[in-house]
């Protein structure tokens, strides 16, 4: 007699319904999905989504779109576990749940009038394709920019079209860590090599995305052997999450700050040096 | 709601406030002997099952607000379409005779799952229909440490019982109150707060609790980890953790649902990322995370520890290791 049954309005654990409309592949591993949802969302660059494969499960994933109101978003997404394994066998047409946009993104009051250097290393891209988008689409609001962006192989670049686009307003060099016999005209080194080869100004601010690898060399890059203050340096970070909303504890950070709701975004100086490692 | 203490004139304090929450709709949920000396938290029919005497139950309210296995939606296929079916099915809980303590891990649920950007609504559903009637700590042991919490007070509650010689009795919210009314008016009379009695658990060194946040990279974790299982039997039985996972039930290829599980920040696959790759690798990492927790990040974040001192953990610990040691260790190194 006691029990009664709840509707719960604006559960944020619920998703709305996503349909693939187009599938591009990238490389051997990496296909972007091109999503229609059923409303309409906003989102500011570097903010993220889960997206839901019914049956199998979720994961966050960041938004590579260019940041508007909109209903089709892209999500990028590199084939490694469960989830990016079932979503790579999805067709044109296949249903998944998203829910989002979750996160704080990049703090554009502090980006906005500043000399930028994106560092991004392999589908570390993606976390900050949505920022690229926005500083391309608002060129006016910022300095120079300039994308440092580092694959293994001249086969691994991803968004192509992007970048080609990009280019136009941005500065672009591209690495790769070894040819493996293609024909490459360009960079054969270390993403992290490509900050020597621009020279490293400490008056910039760095944006960093990638392998924890990376970000360790990054790091030790800019701070240690160049000077520049931590707090110039901005870096989004990869956890496992469940909820996307503060409460299932996966992402937290060794210093009590969640991924999902104080990042995925973070100064280098507000998060402690082991997390980036 | 300011708290009002009333003197209780009747005879019967625990039958006349289960018939009223009874007669109100609750399911009441109170500890009960279980076996030898433990006892549980459970759902009674009769009053008389009702066992006050008790130093701490296995399971804690957080059992029944936020349940261990609990459905967040139902998909299915329908026309093409996919319907998320987040219905659920609520009753109305009564927990009568919790200790300060437990109240004050309810407390500490409702900052994480109710406080800041978003509200968990499956938890705020159970606890909007709930209600909290504390006892006073009648027996404590070795494991207690409330005093050093500061969860010797209940923070949150609707009615809270102090027995000494005489029957004390203070609501603090209408839902309290009104239960108080429908006892009987005549039974009560209004009264000055009694004193409450010291239980003696200051067991951790304040100094301790204050050096811990400059010892993340203290050598002494490690040898404190070496004792350690990493069963996670400490963060099953803590009151206050609510990290969780969510698993996946499928029924088909066109209907399924999603439930939340318990976990547990000491488990190896808590921090496993796209890859395989593990964030906190090492034993010492993940044993630490659950203090750091509890003591440093809550206060940063919401000013309180998220330990409340019921010593469910140390009491349970396969190896012995007690939260208070621990912690106390810390303060001896100066």
């Amino acid at each position: 007699m006691a029990i009664s049954l709840k509707i719960l309005n604006n559960n944020p654990y619920k998703p709305v319904q996503g349909v693939i409309e187009d599938i591009i592949t990238e490389t051997s591993d990496v296909k972007t999905f091109v999503i229609r949802l059923s409303k309409k969302i906003i989102f500011e660059p570097g903010q993220f989504i889960m997206v839901y494969v019914p049956g199998v499960g979720e994961a966050p994933f960041a938004i590579a779109s260019p940041p508007e109101e909109t209903n089709v978003v892209e999500v990028t997404v590199r084939r490694v576990g469960d989830v990016t394994n079932a979503l790579h066998r999805l067709t044109v047409g296949r249903i998944v749940g998203v829910r989002g946009p979750f996160g704080k993104g990049f703090p554009l009051k502090e980006l906005i009038g500043k000399d930028i250097v994106v560092l991004a290393g392999g589908t570390g891209l993606l976390g900050v394709s949505s920022l690229l988008w926005y500083i391309y689409l608002n060129e006016e609001l910022f300095g120079e920019t300039i994308l440092l962006y580092g694959v293994r192989t001249p086969h691994d670049f991803l968004r192509k079209r992007d970048l080609s686009i990009w280019s136009k307003r941005i500065e672009v060099y591209l690495s790769v860590d070894k040819t493996n016999g293609c024909r490459w005209g360009g960079f054969v080194c270390l993403v992290t090599d490509l900050l020597d080869i621009i020279g490293v100004d400490p008056e910039r601010t760095y944006v960093l995305c990638g392998p924890p690898l990376m970000l360790k060399a990054a790091y030790y890059k800019l701070v240690m052997d160049n000077g520049v203050p931590p707090s110039k340096i901005y870096v989004s970070l990869e956890r496992h999450m469940k909820c996307g909303l503060g409460k299932c504890g996966r992402c937290m950070l060794s210093n009590g700050l969640y991924v999902c709701i104080d990042g995925p975004v973070f100064r280098c100086d507000q998060i402690p040096m082991r997390e980036m490692m | 709601m300011k708290e009002q203490w009333m003197f209780y004139r009747g005879n019967d304090i625990v039958g006349d406030i289960y018939s009223v929450v009874n007669s109100m709709g609750y399911k009441v949920v109170a500890p009960i002997k279980y076996s030898g000396k433990y006892h549980i938290l459970s759902y009674v029919d009769d009053p008389r099952q009702i066992d006050l005497y008790y130093v701490r139950t296995i399971n804690s309210p957080k059992h029944f607000l936020y349940p261990c296995n609990e459905r967040i939606y139902r998909w299915f296929m329908k026309g093409g379409t996919i319907v998320f079916d987040d219905s659920m099915e609520v009753s109305k809980i009564a927990f009568l005779g919790i200790k300060p303590c437990d109240a004050n891990a309810i407390h500490v649920l409702d900052k994480v799952l109710l406080d800041g950007e978003y509200i968990d609504p499956y938890y705020y559903i159970r606890r909007s229909n709930s209600v909290i009637i504390v006892f006073d700590c009648l027996l404590h042991d070795e494991y207690c440490f409330c005093e050093s919490v500061n969860a010797r007070i209940p923070r949150t509650y609707d009615i809270w019982v102090v027995e000494e010689n005489d029957v004390y009795v203070s609501c603090k919210t209408p839902n309290g109150c009104s239960i108080i009314d429908s006892i009987g008016k005549d039974l009560f009379k209004p009264t000055e707060k009694p004193k409450i009695k010291t239980l003696d658990t200051n067991r951790i060194n304040n100094e301790a609790l204050k050096i811990l946040s400059d010892s993340y990279d203290s050598k002494k974790w490690i040898e404190w980890s070496r004792k350690c299982l990493l069963c996670g039997g400490c963060t099953a039985s803590c009151p206050t953790c609510t990290c969780f996972d969510v698993v996946e039930y499928v029924n088909g290829l066109t209907e399924g649902e999603r439930v939340r599980e318990w976990t547990s920040c000491i488990l190896r696959s808590f921090t496993i990322v796209a890859g395989g790759r593990i964030v906190r690798k090492k034993p010492d990492e993940r044993f630490k995370f659950r203090y750091y927790h509890k003591f440093v990040f809550s206060i940063n974040r919401y000013s309180m520890y998220f330990c409340v001192g019921c010593g469910r953990c140390s009491q349970q610990c396969p190896a012995r290791i007690n939260m208070v040691d621990v912690v106390n260790s810390f303060g001896n190194q100066s």
